[in-house]
């Protein structure tokens, strides 16, 4: 082949690689729907993930309904203490700025015990959890003060396992305790703790730790699931099977259909950083130009990885089942929603297998100074898998009519 | 005489419109099925997604595969010469704090803490700054004890401080913290002359006698879930894809109407709706239940009102999707518009975590029929408050009535 014509190949390769992008480029600007979608989105998204799982923005406050059956303790000459009082006011009770502080919000309840159990009232009242100062609780209290050897006074906390927060919600009345416990015993504070964040982190948020995970999370199930159901959509109304009597080759269309996948997650993404920024003061200053390799060659490996799921998958509900499949262990398991070293050790294993587990850990790196130098590893795997998956996607790339 | 003659043909067109109603919404049920059945790989994933979600989230959130898991943290301890507290009884609290530390253990026996020690000084004899030591080795927890750090707490009038240097971005840290204070608090009531508290809280869970635990909670959260995607994203993408294929335009020239056409989607989603539920069902039962000696299980959650919560279900979602489907007319946006109406009801829902302590998402939830879905399953499979479910099960009834009218009406063969 002469040099000329080699140049002449590669130029009209480009032509259709440009045409093919520009067709679904105008494809998808035609339809309002779709550019509203597409927008609208990854908005919800970020604002959804910033006030569930990054706490931005809003104050956790948790109803704690409480049955004080103490009431008619008033303590006595000696020891003028009524602890029942004061452990609702180590709560929040009278105190609302109190109770924001600690995240609950004290609800007084009345019923006759002897009638019906506290779980029972929980049942019926479908309440997630109930503090019970049982009577006589401040006299034991009291008692304790005066002999060490006193048996424990025990409040109750009455919970429901359904509920994820009462684990929280036991935290908050147990801190009180031992508060409580410190200040009526007089147990001196004789080793404090002092918490200081590392120093690159000072300044930075949660949500900005948050957001490049939300990003790829966004990217990754809009982008899959986009390109899958276009794909087996146009396979099954023939578009796909006219282009083999094009000069088109099926790289050249692969290629178009990830070009196209790469613009719109940057779009995405900066419109996901913009919402963040404004919803909750997301830094820019934590981005780096990293960031903009990591989500092309994040871009190509979701569009690689749609196009190989395409291959296998024909109807439109195949291709919504097969993607969701696939894309929510990845947004769990990957580490952008719920950190990994929580999971079980074989869960965590298992995260490793999907893509979004290495690109989550390379934007998250490369967000600091000091963990740069961590970049290298996962973007190196990123870059490697954006390629990949784009050869895979191209070479099983099936032009016949279903 | 007049008036029988007259209503009989009234009748026979009645009992006929009816019987072509069955027969068309069939016709419509069959030919979904059967494009169901003849691709292997739909019928995979159909199955295969419901059960990876119980899988999923019953390996996360199990109590069987529940441990708690080693931590890496990083001591910088400064030399502790340590403190005579009687004639010839030494105390060193540095030692007995990281003693304690390298003995606590996880529930499986291995060890809580992992601990990796920060030189003082590095090998130009300059301090190591641990704050810049964590961030370099990326841990997340970073304990620093002060030189003669027991002459500290014995001699001082204030209290010594340990300081803790995290990351307050990680959950690990968070926990690791959680774990050290209670450490901590232990060694101020020692030091007070105390070895327990006079006050504490007994913990009781409502639900021990009937021994239910969270995966039970989770696995109608994720029928619902299952269901809800099934519904809103597969109605979406198919009637898109009815669109572009003119299958909307030929069906106009049929005596389908879009009632007919809408229930025979209806009842297609609600055939996806039973696999899913039984995947689910089943799966759950075989990976987080009969080994555990709760073989019983599934026999147990067995109730009816769960068929009339799936109906309830599926006219709403399906009716949501139909909704959807008439606003977007490619496949790129009748995902993004999927994606759009599922993803936020999923998370807002309390179909994996509840949602009610957080200050506006609750009240949103209370505007999702996912929300009273998820209820009413809980309810009648799990917690057998019948009130509870009668109460779920109307407000979705009227969320799924609502929903599919609005769908009926918005579907418009003719205009396709």
């Amino acid at each position: 082949m002469s040099k000329r014509r080699f140049f002449k190949n590669i130029y009209l390769s480009l032509r259709r690689i440009w045409a093919e992008t520009s067709r679904i480029g105008l494809g998808w600007v035609r339809s309002p729907a779709a550019v509203f979608f597409t927008f609208i989105y990854p908005i919800i998204m970020i604002l959804l993930f910033g006030y569930l799982f990054a706490g931005e923005g809003t104050t956790t406050l948790y109803s704690l309904p409480y049955l004080n059956e103490d009431t008619y303790q008033v303590g006595n000459a000696t020891l003028p203490y009524y602890p029942a009082q004061e452990l609702l006011t180590e709560l929040g009770l009278n105190n609302d700025s109190l109770g924001e502080a600690l995240g609950i919000k004290l609800i007084p309840v009345n019923f006759n015990t002897s009638e019906i159990l506290p779980q029972n009232w929980m049942k019926e009242q479908n309440a997630a959890y109930l503090l019970r100062i049982p009577k006589g609780w401040s006299a034991m209290v009291n008692a304790s003060l005066l002999n060490a050897s006193a048996p424990k006074a025990l409040v109750q906390y009455y919970y429901d396992p359904g509920y994820t927060s009462s684990t929280e919600v036991m935290k908050i009345i147990d801190n009180a305790l031992k508060e409580l416990n410190a200040q009526l015993f007089n147990i001196e504070t004789s080793i404090g703790i002092i918490t200081t964040t590392t120093p690159e982190r000072e300044e930075l948020s949660y949500i900005d730790f948050y957001i490049p995970g939300i990003i790829m999370v966004t990217l990754s199930t809009s982008g899959m699931m986009g390109l899958v159901s276009t794909v087996a959509e146009g396979r099954r109304n023939g578009i796909i099977f006219k282009m083999s009597a094009t000069p088109m080759k099926k790289w050249e269309w692969a290629l178009a259909q990830e070009i196209w996948q790469i613009i719109i997650s940057l779009v995405i993404a900066l419109l996901t950083a913009l919402t963040g920024v404004i919803a909750f003061g997301f830094q820019l200053s934590a981005i780096h130009p990293l960031h903009v390799v990591i989500l092309i060659f994040g871009s190509m490996t979701f569009a690689g990885l749609a196009l190989i799921i395409a291959r296998f998958v024909k109807s439109p509900e195949g291709a919504v089942a097969a993607t969701l499949a696939f894309v929510f262990p990845q947004m769990f398991l990957s580490g952008s929603i719920i950190p990994p070293e929580v999971m079980p050790e074989f869960l965590q294993q298992i995260a490793r297998i999907f893509p979004l587990y290495y690109i989550a850990k390379a934007m998250r790196a490369a967000m600091l100074e000091a963990t740069l130098p961590k970049v290298w590893l996962p973007l190196g795997i990123t870059i490697a898998m954006g390629v990949i998956f784009f050869i895979l996607g191209s070479a099983l790339t099936i032009w016949k009519k279903d | 005489m007049a008036p029988q003659k007259k209503d009989k043909p009234n009748k026979d067109g009645l009992k006929t419109s009816i019987t072509m109603f069955f027969k068309r919404v069939f016709g419509f049920v069959s030919a979904s099925f059967i494009d169901f059945r003849r691709s292997p790989l739909t019928i995979f994933f159909a199955i295969a997604y419901p059960v990876i979600l119980i899988l999923l989230f019953g390996a996360i959130f199990s109590e069987h595969t529940q441990t708690l898991n080693s931590f890496t943290i990083y001591i910088q301890a400064e030399p502790d010469a340590g403190f005579e507290i009687a004639p010839g009884m030494e105390i060193n609290l540095t030692e007995t704090l990281l003693t304690t530390l390298a003995t606590m253990e996880t529930n499986d026996s291995e060890p809580l803490f992992i601990l990796h020690y920060i030189p003082l000084l590095d090998e130009h004899t300059i301090p190591i700054d641990p704050g810049k030591y964590l961030e370099e080795v990326d841990g997340y927890f970073c304990l620093v004890i002060p030189a003669n750090f027991t002459m500290l707490v014995y001699n001082n009038a204030t209290s010594a401080n340990l300081t803790v240097i995290m990351d307050e971005n990680s959950q690990s840290a968070k926990i690791v913290y959680n774990i050290i204070k209670e450490v901590i608090y232990g060694f101020n009531l020692f030091l007070a002359g105390e070895s327990e508290t006079h006050i504490d809280m007994e913990t009781i869970d409502i639900y021990l006698e009937e021994k239910i635990e969270y995966l039970d909670f989770l696995v109608p959260g994720i029928i619902g879930v299952a269901l809800m995607n099934n519904a809103v994203m597969g109605t979406i993408n198919r009637y898109s894809s009815f669109r572009n294929a003119g299958l909307f335009r030929k069906l106009a020239s049929t005596p389908m109407t879009r009632t007919e056409l809408v229930t025979g989607e209806t009842v297609w989603q609600g055939f996806l709706a039973i696999i899913s539920t039984a995947a689910i069902m089943i799966f759950g039962w075989l990976f987080f239940k009969a080994p555990f000696g709760k073989a019983a299980w599934i026999i147990e959650v067995l109730d009816w009102k769960i068929i009339l919560i799936l109906i309830a279900g599926v006219l709403g979602f399906t009716g949501l999707g139909m909704i959807g489907s008439r606003f977007v007319k490619n496949p790129d946006a009748a995902t993004a518009a999927a994606n759009f109406l599922a993803f936020p009801m999923m998370f807002l829902c309390g179909a994996f975590f509840d949602v009610s302590g957080i200050a506006g998402v609750n009240v949103i939830s209370k505007l999702l029929p996912l929300t009273y879905i998820i209820d009413a399953l809980r309810a009648t499979m799990i917690t057998k408050n019948v009130s509870l479910a009668w109460y779920n099960i109307g407000i979705s009834f009227a969320f799924g009535i609502g929903f599919f009218i609005i769908g009926v009406i918005l579907t418009n063969i003719k205009n396709e």
